[in-house]
């Protein structure tokens, strides 16, 4: 399975964080798996961010990056609200 | 004669308080990576 | 006169007539003892002895017999219900007959190298006896049982078996043969053989198929051989193809072979092959290659795992003297192993070399490379195993050399099972690892030495990671006590060098037993607390040890501000989704210093306050310097600062409490050269009012 499929699935969604988060209550192990390997190099890219720009932390990357991804899922498909609940994309 | 000031213990130090935010305006250096990163890398985001 | 001799030649015609009439009735009544004696003559001319049969009825065109016995009555080589001979009187007379139905035929014979013997009935094969083979008619037994015994077991063949002239030869077919090992416990099912076999002088040559017997289903077809073998020279050459496919519930290992019943191996899959023989002299070459399609091996020691690839095996049946075993070889050119476990415990990976397998011992020494599509056919590493069928017991051993490299070679792509918790592998890793398989179970350890590894896991970025890792076990993970590593760089919000870090994974789990990383002349020193570590909770102490300010100041690079003294203290940490979030720590100056900081230029306008503690800092000998550190060192750290003390050239040293709260990317003042502020910008938030200053102003 692949992320854009498991989002399509509304299995996963964007959260705050930047990162994938797990919607659905009985996830398999392919779906955990991929999304804590997605989650991982994530965080690896946004690292590599942080760390070539004077100033940046770690989380100041990920919160922009959350606005970006969040932005760009397609409607329909779970994001975290501000709340941090899970709400479908209008 | 030269009044010699006596100077009792200080009942009260001069209090300093400070509170420092360091605000990093870090949006726009990081904007283009992140935009690059997104693009080149469908798989992952 | 002439009468009476015509007379007398017709009285003797007469005579002769009753004569022959009388011998026929005669004849015609005791025919069957008379038939008894001709064919017991006839057969004992031709060296079959002893018979006893009896005869049931003898007409025009056929004679019955039963109850016959060939050999000694107490032990016979055959015996037999019922023969019918149809012949055609002439025919007879020329020893010649037209067919033979046998009833129940129940026969022994004996294989010994190479040579078919029938014991009493040995003549019927090769003619020796007196006036040559019978010319042998076409004969149907309805059901033969024959006990074959061979060097390779005693055999029991029971069915229906039809027999005809060919030529010069004989033809015998069968459509459903049954053949069975009959003493000790069976190694193979009952096969059932349907097809045809010629024998033509010495010459022989059969098409036929095999099927395996079921008790209660239908039979497997397993094969479909042919070939041509001369007994004389003892040479010739076979080809036998097949496939099976083994389901659960249906066709098992057990089915072909009630030995495997104890090795419980449950196994699906389609396997077809076709096998070469090649007899020179009695000596038998068997080359042979199956193809596994998806054959599944479950429930193994090691879990079970999917094999699909081409196997070629080769042995030798019967050395010159038939006696010498002969290793049965088995190569594997690249047999693709995947994991049924899931997760995958190991990505697909191809093996290929050769094992060996001489009674009762399996020898491996195979190589496995990825089967992964970016990486395929890198060498994972070597693999050489011992297994003992008989004993139960074998030991592996695996070795290689890997070096890593984001998108290509990386651990958690060959084991999956680390994927999510670490990426980005780069850097070289030798290992060697021992198993040993017995009925007590597996025993397993094993010994790994990386150098210059990187990797990025949750909580860390790891880079130059050099050592030693002993392993007592490998399932359960286990570590062989405390095992240390070497790491030249480790980024966890705070970027820390050439450190060592101990760590213990036992039955509780994974353990930090130290981690120590200089760090401004003193000591960084991070210990578990907490239960294991496992993803959700990891919680440590980090012990600040003996920091010098002077070189954490350098480190930290703000112009214009000194300070000597050391501070220590201790800083619980709990990562929480990978970051290391501090718990209000402690840290304070065992010991009196000095700060100093002069500012080169204020241009925001100094407010009453910033200009009071910019004239305490310009040189303030503290009594008392202590910290709250708490917050997310991936994001915004708060550092609470307190200071007791005074500058003597102010207020004549009156005492002052600063008290700074500092709040932001402190982690990030940590990473010299890319902290793009300045000190002013440390001081941009309006300060809390504070106290006025002391009432008495003495200027001394």
């Amino acid at each position: 399975i692949d992320l854009d499929s498991a989002k399509a699935q509304g299995l996963v969604g964007e959260q705050l964080t930047g990162y994938i988060g797990i919607v659905t209550a009985s996830p398999t192990p392919e779906v955990r798996t991929m999304v804590n390997e997605i989650n991982l190099r994530r965080r690896a890219s946004y690292q590599e961010i942080a760390a070539k720009t004077p100033g940046a932390t770690l989380n100041a990357v990920e919160k922009l990056a959350a606005e970006k991804l969040i932005a760009k899922t397609p409607s329909g498909q779970y994001v975290q609200n501000a709340a941090g609940q899970w709400v479908k994309k209008p | 004669c030269n009044p010699t000031v006596k100077i009792e213990a200080p009942d009260k130090p001069i209090e300093i308080n400070l509170n420092v935010k360091i605000e990093q305006e870090v949006r726009v250096k990081v904007d283009r990576d992140l935009d690059d990163l997104l693009e080149s890398n469908p798989d992952l985001f | 006169m002439l009468k009476s001799w015509r007379r007398r030649i017709a009285f003797i015609f007469l005579m002769l007539l009753a004569l022959a009439g009388a011998a026929a009735v005669y004849v015609w009544i005791e025919r069957a003892s008379l038939a008894e004696k001709v064919i017991g003559r006839v057969l004992a001319a031709r060296g079959i002895a002893p018979v006893s049969f009896s005869v049931g009825f003898i007409g025009f065109r056929s004679i019955s017999l039963y109850d016959i016995v060939v050999g000694e009555p107490e032990d016979p080589d055959a015996e037999a219900d019922s023969i019918t001979i149809a012949y055609a009187p002439g025919e007879l007379l020329s020893g010649s007959v037209r067919s033979i139905e046998v009833g129940e035929l129940k026969l022994r014979a004996k294989v010994a190298d190479g040579e078919l013997s029938l014991g009493a009935l040995d003549p019927l094969l090769a003619g020796e006896g007196g006036g040559g083979a019978f010319e042998v008619p076409p004969a149907q037994i309805e059901n033969i049982l024959g006990r074959l015994e061979t060097s390779a077991g005693t055999f029991l063949l029971s069915g229906a078996l039809d027999i005809r002239p060919e030529g010069e030869g004989l033809l015998a077919s069968t459509d459903a043969l049954e053949i069975a090992e009959t003493v000790g416990p069976p190694r193979f099912a009952p096969i059932i053989l349907s097809g045809v076999l010629k024998l033509d002088k010495g010459m022989m040559s059969f098409d036929a198929a095999a099927a395996i017997a079921r008790p209660d289903a239908s039979p497997v077809p397993i094969l479909q051989a042919e070939g041509s073998y001369d007994t004389a020279d003892k040479s010739g050459s076979a080809v036998a193809k097949g496939a099976v496919s083994f389901t659960e519930g249906g066709v098992t290992p057990a089915t072909l072979s009630p030995m495997l019943e104890r090795f419980y191996l449950d196994i699906e899959g389609r396997v077809s092959y076709r096998a070469d023989i090649e007899v020179v002299s009695g000596r038998a070459e068997v080359a042979a290659e199956a193809d596994l399609d998806r054959l599944s091996l479950r429930q193994t020691a090691a879990g079970s795992a999917v094999f699909s690839g081409p196997v070629r095996f080769s042995t030798v049946l019967g050395g010159a003297d038939g006696s010498e075993a002969s290793p049965l070889r088995v190569e594997l050119d690249a047999v693709r192993v995947e994991d049924l476990a899931r997760p995958n415990r190991f990505a697909p990976l191809t093996i290929e070399g050769p094992i060996e397998f001489l009674q009762p011992v399996l020898s491996a020494r195979l190589i496995a490379r990825s089967a992964l599509p970016a990486i395929r056919g890198a060498r994972l590493g070597e693999l050489t195993a011992q297994y003992d069928i008989a004993a139960g017991k074998g030991n592996l051993r695996a070795s290689g050399n890997l070096e890593f490299a984001p998108g290509r070679l990386e651990l958690q792509t060959v084991l999956p099972l680390l994927r999510g918790s670490v990426t980005r592998m780069s850097g070289k890793m030798s290992y060697t690892a021992e198993a040993t398989l017995s009925d007590r179970g597996v025993t397993s350890s094993a010994r790994a030495t990386v150098s210059n590894l990187g990797f990025v896991t949750t909580a860390a970025t790891a880079e130059g990671v050099e050592g030693n890792v002993r392993l007592a076990s490998l399932l359960p993970l286990r570590t062989q006590g405390v095992q240390t590593l070497r790491i030249k760089r480790l980024q966890a919000g705070v970027p820390l060098s050439d450190g060592a870090i101990s760590f213990d994974f036992n039955r509780e789990g994974l353990r930090l037993v130290d981690a120590t990383w200089p760090f401004a002349k003193g000591k960084l020193i991070l210990v578990s607390s907490g239960g294991a570590i496992t993803a959700s909770n990891a919680e440590f102490i980090l012990t600040v040890q003996d920091i010098d300010l002077a070189a954490l100041i350098e480190l930290v690079e703000v112009p214009g501000l000194r300070a000597t003294g050391h501070i220590s203290g201790k800083v619980p940490v709990a990562i929480r989704n990978g970051d290391p979030i501090l718990l209000d720590g402690k840290v304070a100056a065992q010991d009196d210093g000095i700060i100093t900081y002069k500012s080169a230029a204020t241009d925001a306008a100094p407010t009453e306050q910033t200009k009071l503690l910019t004239d305490a800092l310009r040189n303030f000998h503290y009594t008392e310097l202590s910290g709250g550190l708490s917050g997310n060192a991936n994001g915004d750290l708060v550092l609470a600062l307190a200071l007791r003390g005074a500058n003597p050239d102010l207020y004549d040293g009156y005492p002052f409490a600063i008290n700074v709260k500092l709040e932001g990317s402190l982690a990030e003042v940590l990473r010299r050269g890319t902290v793009g502020f300045s000190p002013i910008e440390l001081i941009k938030q309006e300060p809390e009012p504070a106290l006025t200053p002391p009432a008495k102003k003495m200027e001394p």
